[in-house]
Protein backbone atom coordinates (compact mmCIF):
# COMPACT_ATOMS: atom_id res chain seq x y z
CA UNK A 1 0.00 0.00 0.00
CA UNK A 2 1.87 3.16 -0.68
CA UNK A 3 1.29 6.34 1.17
CA UNK A 4 -0.92 8.23 -0.89
CA UNK A 5 -2.91 6.81 -4.10
CA UNK A 6 -4.59 9.30 -6.66
CA UNK A 7 -6.95 7.62 -8.82
CA UNK A 8 -8.27 9.94 -11.16
CA UNK A 9 -8.34 13.10 -9.18
CA UNK A 10 -10.14 16.08 -10.06
CA UNK A 11 -11.17 19.14 -8.19
CA UNK A 12 -12.65 22.46 -9.73
CA UNK A 13 -11.95 25.42 -7.26
CA UNK A 14 -14.03 28.70 -8.43
CA UNK A 15 -15.88 27.03 -11.40
CA UNK A 16 -11.82 26.25 -12.38
CA UNK A 17 -10.44 22.67 -12.94
CA UNK A 18 -7.19 22.67 -10.58
CA UNK A 19 -6.27 19.17 -10.43
CA UNK A 20 -7.56 17.24 -13.61
CA UNK A 21 -7.34 13.43 -13.20
CA UNK A 22 -4.43 13.12 -11.16
CA UNK A 23 -3.53 9.33 -11.15
CA UNK A 24 -0.53 8.21 -9.06
CA UNK A 25 0.83 5.99 -6.36
CA UNK A 26 3.41 7.41 -4.00
CA UNK A 27 5.42 5.18 -1.79
CA UNK A 28 8.65 6.62 -1.00
CA UNK A 29 9.68 7.82 2.60
CA UNK A 30 10.40 11.49 1.86
CA UNK A 31 8.01 12.72 -1.10
CA UNK A 32 8.88 15.63 -3.25
CA UNK A 33 5.37 17.92 -4.59
CA UNK A 34 7.32 20.06 -7.38
CA UNK A 35 5.20 22.20 -10.08
CA UNK A 36 5.52 26.08 -11.08
CA UNK A 37 2.76 28.26 -9.04
CA UNK A 38 -0.40 27.26 -9.80
CA UNK A 39 0.37 23.91 -10.82
CA UNK A 40 -1.57 22.45 -8.21
CA UNK A 41 0.86 21.77 -5.03
CA UNK A 42 -1.16 23.04 -2.57
CA UNK A 43 -4.95 22.10 -4.35
CA UNK A 44 -3.50 18.97 -4.13
CA UNK A 45 -2.36 18.76 0.11
CA UNK A 46 -5.84 20.78 1.03
CA UNK A 47 -7.58 17.94 -0.44
CA UNK A 48 -5.44 15.40 1.14
CA UNK A 49 -6.88 17.26 4.23
CA UNK A 50 -9.93 16.89 3.46
CA UNK A 51 -10.50 20.94 2.80
CA UNK A 52 -11.79 20.60 -0.56
CA UNK A 53 -13.88 17.61 -2.19
CA UNK A 54 -12.95 16.07 -5.26
CA UNK A 55 -15.46 16.08 -7.57
CA UNK A 56 -14.32 12.72 -9.61
CA UNK A 57 -11.75 10.22 -8.96
CA UNK A 58 -10.51 9.82 -5.21
CA UNK A 59 -7.61 10.33 -3.18
CA UNK A 60 -6.18 8.01 -0.31
CA UNK A 61 -4.15 8.60 2.50
CA UNK A 62 -2.23 4.97 3.78
CA UNK A 63 -5.67 3.78 2.43
CA UNK A 64 -7.98 5.92 3.97
CA UNK A 65 -10.35 7.80 1.74
CA UNK A 66 -10.38 11.56 1.60
CA UNK A 67 -14.47 12.00 1.63
CA UNK A 68 -14.65 9.32 3.95
CA UNK A 69 -11.91 8.94 6.84
CA UNK A 70 -11.00 12.73 7.07
CA UNK A 71 -11.01 12.86 10.43
CA UNK A 72 -8.73 9.41 10.43
CA UNK A 73 -6.46 10.86 7.95
CA UNK A 74 -5.98 14.28 9.82
CA UNK A 75 -5.39 12.01 13.36
CA UNK A 76 -1.89 10.79 11.41
CA UNK A 77 -1.36 13.80 9.79
CA UNK A 78 1.12 16.71 10.84
CA UNK A 79 0.81 19.61 8.77
CA UNK A 80 2.95 22.73 8.54
CA UNK A 81 1.12 25.49 6.29
CA UNK A 82 2.69 27.78 3.76
CA UNK A 83 1.87 30.87 5.27
CA UNK A 84 1.85 32.34 8.39
CA UNK A 85 -0.87 30.03 10.66
CA UNK A 86 -0.56 30.17 14.47
CA UNK A 87 -1.99 32.42 17.63
CA UNK A 88 0.23 34.92 18.06
CA UNK A 89 -0.82 35.48 21.64
CA UNK A 90 -0.41 32.34 23.04
CA UNK A 91 3.72 31.58 24.17
CA UNK A 92 5.10 29.16 21.85
CA UNK A 93 4.58 25.90 24.34
CA UNK A 94 1.27 26.40 25.11
CA UNK A 95 0.49 26.58 21.28
CA UNK A 96 2.29 23.31 20.90
CA UNK A 97 0.41 21.63 23.59
CA UNK A 98 -2.84 23.01 22.01
CA UNK A 99 -2.41 21.53 18.88
CA UNK A 100 -1.44 18.35 20.23
CA UNK A 101 -4.89 18.15 22.41
CA UNK A 102 -6.81 18.98 19.52
CA UNK A 103 -4.84 15.89 17.74
CA UNK A 104 -6.10 13.82 20.80
CA UNK A 105 -3.07 13.50 22.87
CA UNK A 106 -4.10 13.26 26.84
CA UNK A 107 -3.16 17.32 28.68
CA UNK A 108 -0.27 15.93 30.72
CA UNK A 109 0.87 13.65 27.29
CA UNK A 110 0.12 17.16 25.13
CA UNK A 111 2.43 19.21 27.69
CA UNK A 112 5.29 17.01 27.26
CA UNK A 113 5.18 15.92 23.94
CA UNK A 114 5.13 19.98 23.17
CA UNK A 115 8.30 20.19 25.06
CA UNK A 116 9.92 17.45 23.48
CA UNK A 117 8.60 18.97 19.86
CA UNK A 118 10.34 22.54 21.11
CA UNK A 119 13.44 21.35 22.03
CA UNK A 120 13.83 19.16 18.82
CA UNK A 121 13.43 21.54 16.10
CA UNK A 122 15.65 23.95 18.52
CA UNK A 123 12.96 26.37 20.09
CA UNK A 124 13.39 25.01 23.42
CA UNK A 125 14.74 28.41 24.99
CA UNK A 126 12.06 30.26 23.43
CA UNK A 127 9.43 27.92 24.29
CA UNK A 128 7.50 30.90 26.56
CA UNK A 129 7.56 33.61 24.91
CA UNK A 130 5.19 34.68 23.05
CA UNK A 131 4.61 33.35 19.25
CA UNK A 132 4.14 37.14 17.73
CA UNK A 133 7.33 38.35 19.04
CA UNK A 134 9.39 35.27 17.05
CA UNK A 135 11.51 35.54 13.97
CA UNK A 136 10.30 34.33 10.86
CA UNK A 137 12.39 31.38 11.13
CA UNK A 138 11.15 30.74 14.14
CA UNK A 139 8.12 30.86 12.97
CA UNK A 140 8.28 28.41 10.45
CA UNK A 141 9.93 26.03 13.54
CA UNK A 142 7.10 26.54 15.42
CA UNK A 143 4.74 25.42 12.91
CA UNK A 144 7.07 21.86 12.35
CA UNK A 145 7.10 21.62 16.15
CA UNK A 146 3.18 21.47 16.11
CA UNK A 147 3.17 19.30 13.16
CA UNK A 148 5.22 16.70 14.83
CA UNK A 149 4.55 16.86 18.43
CA UNK A 150 1.47 14.41 18.17
CA UNK A 151 3.68 12.00 16.22
CA UNK A 152 2.33 11.68 12.98
CA UNK A 153 2.54 8.77 10.64
CA UNK A 154 2.46 11.82 7.63
CA UNK A 155 4.39 15.44 7.77
CA UNK A 156 3.19 17.10 5.30
CA UNK A 157 5.27 20.28 4.60
CA UNK A 158 4.02 23.09 2.42
CA UNK A 159 6.78 25.35 1.59
CA UNK A 160 8.59 24.75 4.57
CA UNK A 161 12.10 27.06 3.49
CA UNK A 162 9.82 29.57 2.72
CA UNK A 163 10.83 33.28 3.40
CA UNK A 164 13.97 31.61 5.43
CA UNK A 165 17.40 33.28 5.45
CA UNK A 166 20.41 30.33 4.22
CA UNK A 167 21.04 29.63 8.08
CA UNK A 168 17.60 29.33 8.88
CA UNK A 169 16.66 27.67 5.79
CA UNK A 170 20.07 24.95 5.52
CA UNK A 171 18.59 24.51 9.60
CA UNK A 172 14.82 23.56 8.53
CA UNK A 173 16.69 21.00 6.01
CA UNK A 174 18.91 19.28 8.36
CA UNK A 175 15.37 18.83 10.81
CA UNK A 176 13.87 17.30 7.63
CA UNK A 177 16.55 15.05 7.16
CA UNK A 178 16.80 13.95 10.59
CA UNK A 179 12.89 13.66 10.76
CA UNK A 180 13.54 11.22 7.53
CA UNK A 181 16.12 9.22 8.70
CA UNK A 182 14.51 8.32 11.67
CA UNK A 183 12.01 6.12 10.15
CA UNK A 184 8.43 6.45 11.70
CA UNK A 185 7.40 9.60 9.60
CA UNK A 186 6.54 9.75 6.00
CA UNK A 187 7.09 12.98 4.45
CA UNK A 188 5.67 14.83 1.88
CA UNK A 189 6.98 18.06 1.14
CA UNK A 190 5.78 20.78 -1.78
CA UNK A 191 8.26 23.60 -2.96
CA UNK A 192 9.16 25.59 -5.91
CA UNK A 193 12.65 25.36 -5.00
CA UNK A 194 14.72 22.23 -6.72
CA UNK A 195 17.11 22.58 -3.88
CA UNK A 196 15.29 21.74 -1.52
CA UNK A 197 13.38 18.65 -3.23
CA UNK A 198 16.82 17.54 -3.98
CA UNK A 199 18.20 17.72 -0.52
CA UNK A 200 15.57 15.78 1.17
CA UNK A 201 13.40 13.85 -1.07
CA UNK A 202 13.85 10.19 -2.47
CA UNK A 203 10.79 10.34 -4.75
CA UNK A 204 9.37 13.56 -6.42
CA UNK A 205 5.94 14.20 -7.85
CA UNK A 206 5.81 16.60 -11.11
CA UNK A 207 2.62 18.65 -11.29
CA UNK A 208 1.92 20.69 -14.59
CA UNK A 209 -1.25 22.63 -14.88
CA UNK A 210 -2.95 20.30 -12.70
CA UNK A 211 -1.58 17.05 -14.34
CA UNK A 212 0.94 14.80 -13.60
CA UNK A 213 4.33 15.82 -15.32
CA UNK A 214 6.33 13.31 -13.85
CA UNK A 215 6.57 10.98 -11.37
CA UNK A 216 10.21 9.88 -10.34
CA UNK A 217 12.21 8.00 -8.20
CA UNK A 218 15.53 10.58 -7.39
CA UNK A 219 17.35 7.99 -5.95
CA UNK A 220 17.11 5.58 -9.01
CA UNK A 221 17.59 8.04 -11.18
CA UNK A 222 20.62 9.13 -9.78
CA UNK A 223 21.84 5.53 -9.35
CA UNK A 224 21.16 5.07 -13.67
CA UNK A 225 24.18 6.98 -14.13
CA UNK A 226 22.81 7.63 -17.25
CA UNK A 227 25.09 9.51 -20.23
CA UNK A 228 24.24 13.11 -19.03
CA UNK A 229 26.16 15.76 -21.38
CA UNK A 230 26.29 19.27 -20.89
CA UNK A 231 26.94 21.67 -23.01
CA UNK A 232 28.13 25.69 -23.97
CA UNK A 233 27.24 25.86 -27.75
CA UNK A 234 27.19 29.73 -29.78
CA UNK A 235 24.77 29.61 -32.57
CA UNK A 236 21.05 28.68 -32.74
CA UNK A 237 20.57 25.84 -31.47
CA UNK A 238 16.50 24.91 -32.21
CA UNK A 239 17.44 22.94 -35.15
CA UNK A 240 20.33 21.10 -33.44
CA UNK A 241 18.06 20.04 -31.13
CA UNK A 242 15.77 18.86 -33.16
CA UNK A 243 18.27 16.61 -35.07
CA UNK A 244 19.46 15.45 -31.62
CA UNK A 245 16.17 14.77 -30.95
CA UNK A 246 16.08 12.40 -33.95
CA UNK A 247 18.65 10.97 -32.90
CA UNK A 248 17.08 9.25 -30.46
CA UNK A 249 18.82 11.78 -27.78
CA UNK A 250 16.66 13.95 -25.21
CA UNK A 251 18.04 17.35 -24.94
CA UNK A 252 16.63 20.47 -23.39
CA UNK A 253 18.31 24.07 -24.76
CA UNK A 254 18.61 27.05 -22.74
CA UNK A 255 18.65 30.97 -23.58
CA UNK A 256 22.31 30.85 -22.96
CA UNK A 257 22.99 28.57 -24.89
CA UNK A 258 23.50 25.80 -22.73
CA UNK A 259 22.45 22.65 -24.11
CA UNK A 260 21.81 19.40 -21.95
CA UNK A 261 21.12 16.04 -23.46
CA UNK A 262 21.16 12.63 -22.59
CA UNK A 263 22.40 10.27 -25.18
CA UNK A 264 21.59 6.44 -25.34
CA UNK A 265 24.17 3.74 -25.81
CA UNK A 266 23.93 3.86 -29.72
CA UNK A 267 25.14 6.97 -30.02
CA UNK A 268 28.76 8.23 -29.50
CA UNK A 269 30.31 11.52 -28.84
CA UNK A 270 31.36 12.32 -32.38
CA UNK A 271 28.02 12.03 -33.80
CA UNK A 272 26.97 15.23 -31.99
CA UNK A 273 30.04 17.26 -33.17
CA UNK A 274 29.01 16.02 -36.89
CA UNK A 275 25.62 17.54 -35.92
CA UNK A 276 26.70 20.66 -34.28
CA UNK A 277 29.12 21.38 -37.16
CA UNK A 278 26.26 21.14 -40.30
CA UNK A 279 24.09 22.96 -38.42
CA UNK A 280 26.97 25.79 -37.43
CA UNK A 281 26.94 25.59 -33.76
CA UNK A 282 30.37 26.11 -31.99
CA UNK A 283 30.81 24.07 -28.93
CA UNK A 284 32.55 26.51 -26.19
CA UNK A 285 32.38 23.97 -23.68
CA UNK A 286 31.10 20.22 -22.98
CA UNK A 287 31.03 18.03 -19.86
CA UNK A 288 29.70 14.96 -18.78
CA UNK A 289 27.76 14.85 -15.21
CA UNK A 290 25.11 12.77 -13.61
CA UNK A 291 21.39 13.59 -14.08
CA UNK A 292 20.18 16.58 -11.74
CA UNK A 293 16.89 16.71 -10.28
CA UNK A 294 16.31 19.86 -12.45
CA UNK A 295 17.00 18.07 -15.63
CA UNK A 296 13.98 16.07 -14.86
CA UNK A 297 11.85 18.96 -13.83
CA UNK A 298 12.67 20.91 -16.87
CA UNK A 299 11.78 17.46 -19.30
CA UNK A 300 8.77 17.32 -17.28
CA UNK A 301 7.89 21.19 -18.08
CA UNK A 302 8.84 20.90 -21.49
CA UNK A 303 6.97 17.31 -22.11
CA UNK A 304 3.13 17.09 -22.54
CA UNK A 305 1.27 16.16 -18.77
CA UNK A 306 -0.13 12.89 -18.39
CA UNK A 307 -4.05 12.93 -17.92
CA UNK A 308 -5.08 9.53 -16.28
CA UNK A 309 -2.27 7.55 -16.42
CA UNK A 310 -0.84 5.08 -13.80
CA UNK A 311 2.24 5.88 -13.09
CA UNK A 312 4.06 3.75 -10.07
CA UNK A 313 6.84 2.66 -8.60
CA UNK B 1 20.84 26.25 22.83
CA UNK B 2 20.40 22.67 24.70
CA UNK B 3 23.34 20.84 25.74
CA UNK B 4 22.28 17.29 24.82
CA UNK B 5 20.84 16.33 21.28
CA UNK B 6 17.30 15.77 21.05
CA UNK B 7 15.80 13.24 19.24
CA UNK B 8 12.36 12.58 17.66
CA UNK B 9 10.54 10.03 19.00
CA UNK B 10 7.13 8.62 17.90
CA UNK B 11 3.88 9.05 20.12
CA UNK B 12 1.97 5.31 20.50
CA UNK B 13 -0.24 6.18 23.67
CA UNK B 14 -3.99 6.53 23.99
CA UNK B 15 -5.90 9.40 22.43
CA UNK B 16 -9.05 11.43 23.27
CA UNK B 17 -12.37 11.00 21.88
CA UNK B 18 -13.25 13.42 19.11
CA UNK B 19 -16.19 14.60 21.17
CA UNK B 20 -13.48 15.65 23.75
CA UNK B 21 -11.74 17.92 21.41
CA UNK B 22 -14.45 21.05 21.51
CA UNK B 23 -14.22 20.69 25.11
CA UNK B 24 -9.93 21.49 24.08
CA UNK B 25 -11.30 24.38 21.81
CA UNK B 26 -13.93 25.17 24.87
CA UNK B 27 -11.72 25.01 27.55
CA UNK B 28 -8.83 27.29 25.78
CA UNK B 29 -11.32 29.97 24.74
CA UNK B 30 -12.45 30.49 28.12
CA UNK B 31 -8.80 30.21 29.56
CA UNK B 32 -8.24 33.36 26.93
CA UNK B 33 -11.17 35.10 27.91
CA UNK B 34 -10.18 35.12 31.54
CA UNK B 35 -6.35 35.95 30.74
CA UNK B 36 -7.71 39.78 30.41
CA UNK B 37 -7.90 41.57 33.35
CA UNK B 38 -10.50 43.96 31.67
CA UNK B 39 -12.87 40.42 31.62
CA UNK B 40 -12.16 40.30 35.37
CA UNK B 41 -13.26 43.83 36.46
CA UNK B 42 -16.21 43.85 34.57
CA UNK B 43 -17.16 40.45 35.45
CA UNK B 44 -16.75 41.87 39.32
CA UNK B 45 -18.93 45.23 37.91
CA UNK B 46 -21.64 43.07 36.98
CA UNK B 47 -21.63 41.12 40.07
CA UNK B 48 -22.52 44.37 42.07
CA UNK B 49 -25.94 44.86 40.79
CA UNK B 50 -27.24 41.31 41.97
CA UNK B 51 -25.38 41.87 45.33
CA UNK B 52 -27.48 45.34 45.23
CA UNK B 53 -30.76 43.89 44.32
CA UNK B 54 -30.30 40.84 46.91
CA UNK B 55 -29.63 43.21 49.74
CA UNK B 56 -33.14 45.04 48.63
CA UNK B 57 -34.78 41.57 48.72
CA UNK B 58 -33.28 41.31 52.70
CA UNK B 59 -34.50 44.63 53.76
CA UNK B 60 -37.76 44.38 51.65
CA UNK B 61 -38.31 40.76 53.47
CA UNK B 62 -36.90 41.75 56.92
CA UNK B 63 -39.16 43.49 59.49
CA UNK B 64 -35.90 44.23 62.39
CA UNK B 65 -33.60 45.64 59.26
CA UNK B 66 -36.19 47.54 57.70
CA UNK B 67 -37.32 49.11 60.86
CA UNK B 68 -33.75 49.94 61.35
CA UNK B 69 -32.18 51.10 58.24
CA UNK B 70 -35.49 52.48 56.53
CA UNK B 71 -36.82 53.31 59.94
CA UNK B 72 -39.91 51.23 58.61
CA UNK B 73 -40.58 52.35 55.03
CA UNK B 74 -40.83 50.01 52.30
CA UNK B 75 -42.55 51.87 49.45
CA UNK B 76 -39.19 52.05 47.66
CA UNK B 77 -38.74 48.11 48.08
CA UNK B 78 -41.43 46.13 47.27
CA UNK B 79 -40.08 43.01 45.56
CA UNK B 80 -42.77 42.36 42.37
CA UNK B 81 -42.58 41.75 38.79
CA UNK B 82 -41.71 45.37 38.22
CA UNK B 83 -38.44 44.77 40.74
CA UNK B 84 -37.05 41.74 39.00
CA UNK B 85 -37.86 43.19 34.86
CA UNK B 86 -35.61 46.48 36.34
CA UNK B 87 -33.38 43.00 37.69
CA UNK B 88 -32.97 41.30 34.09
CA UNK B 89 -32.67 44.26 32.62
CA UNK B 90 -29.95 45.17 34.26
CA UNK B 91 -28.14 41.98 33.83
CA UNK B 92 -29.28 41.49 30.11
CA UNK B 93 -27.16 45.00 29.30
CA UNK B 94 -23.87 43.90 31.61
CA UNK B 95 -23.88 40.58 30.14
CA UNK B 96 -24.08 42.38 26.46
CA UNK B 97 -21.12 44.44 27.57
CA UNK B 98 -19.58 41.40 29.19
CA UNK B 99 -19.86 39.60 25.51
CA UNK B 100 -18.94 42.62 23.65
CA UNK B 101 -15.59 42.72 25.20
CA UNK B 102 -14.91 38.56 25.06
CA UNK B 103 -16.00 37.60 21.83
CA UNK B 104 -14.40 39.13 19.28
CA UNK B 105 -10.90 38.28 21.94
CA UNK B 106 -11.66 34.90 21.04
CA UNK B 107 -11.82 34.90 17.03
CA UNK B 108 -9.53 37.87 16.70
CA UNK B 109 -6.28 36.36 17.64
CA UNK B 110 -7.10 33.08 15.52
CA UNK B 111 -7.80 35.77 12.41
CA UNK B 112 -4.70 38.44 12.43
CA UNK B 113 -2.50 35.59 12.64
CA UNK B 114 -4.45 33.02 10.19
CA UNK B 115 -4.56 29.97 12.38
CA UNK B 116 -8.03 28.93 11.03
CA UNK B 117 -5.94 26.29 8.00
CA UNK B 118 -3.60 25.09 11.26
CA UNK B 119 -6.95 24.44 13.49
CA UNK B 120 -8.72 22.81 10.81
CA UNK B 121 -6.04 20.47 9.98
CA UNK B 122 -6.70 18.42 13.16
CA UNK B 123 -9.34 15.94 13.84
CA UNK B 124 -11.57 17.75 15.63
CA UNK B 125 -15.10 17.30 13.57
CA UNK B 126 -16.76 17.33 9.78
CA UNK B 127 -18.41 20.38 10.95
CA UNK B 128 -15.51 22.57 11.40
CA UNK B 129 -14.86 22.05 7.86
CA UNK B 130 -14.11 24.83 5.39
CA UNK B 131 -17.28 25.32 3.04
CA UNK B 132 -16.96 22.51 0.39
CA UNK B 133 -17.47 23.75 -3.25
CA UNK B 134 -20.45 21.47 -4.49
CA UNK B 135 -19.98 18.79 -6.60
CA UNK B 136 -20.70 19.64 -10.82
CA UNK B 137 -22.05 16.94 -12.80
Amino acid sequence: MGVIELDGLEVRLGGRTVLDGLTGELCGNAIGLLGPNGAGKSTLINTLLGFHEPVRGAARVFGLDTRRDRARIRQGIGYLPENDSFIGNMSGVRFVRFMAELAGLPRSEALERAHRALFYVGLGEVRYRKISTYSLGMKQLIKLAQALAHGPRLLILDEPTNGLDPIARQRMIQTIQEIRKEGSIRLLISSHLLRDIDETCDEVLILKQGRVAALRNIEEERRSNRNFIEMETVGTTTEFCERLRALGCECASFPDGRVKLVMPDSIESRDVYVLASENNIQIRRIHRRRDSLEDIFLRAMESEPARRELVRF
Amino acid sequence: MSVFKHEYRAYSGPVTSLRSRIGVLARYALAEAWSSKITLVLFAVSMLPVVVYLVGIYLANNPIARALILHGGSAELAINASFFLKVLASQCWLALVLAAWIAPRLVSFDLADNALPILLSHPISRSFNYPQVPPRS
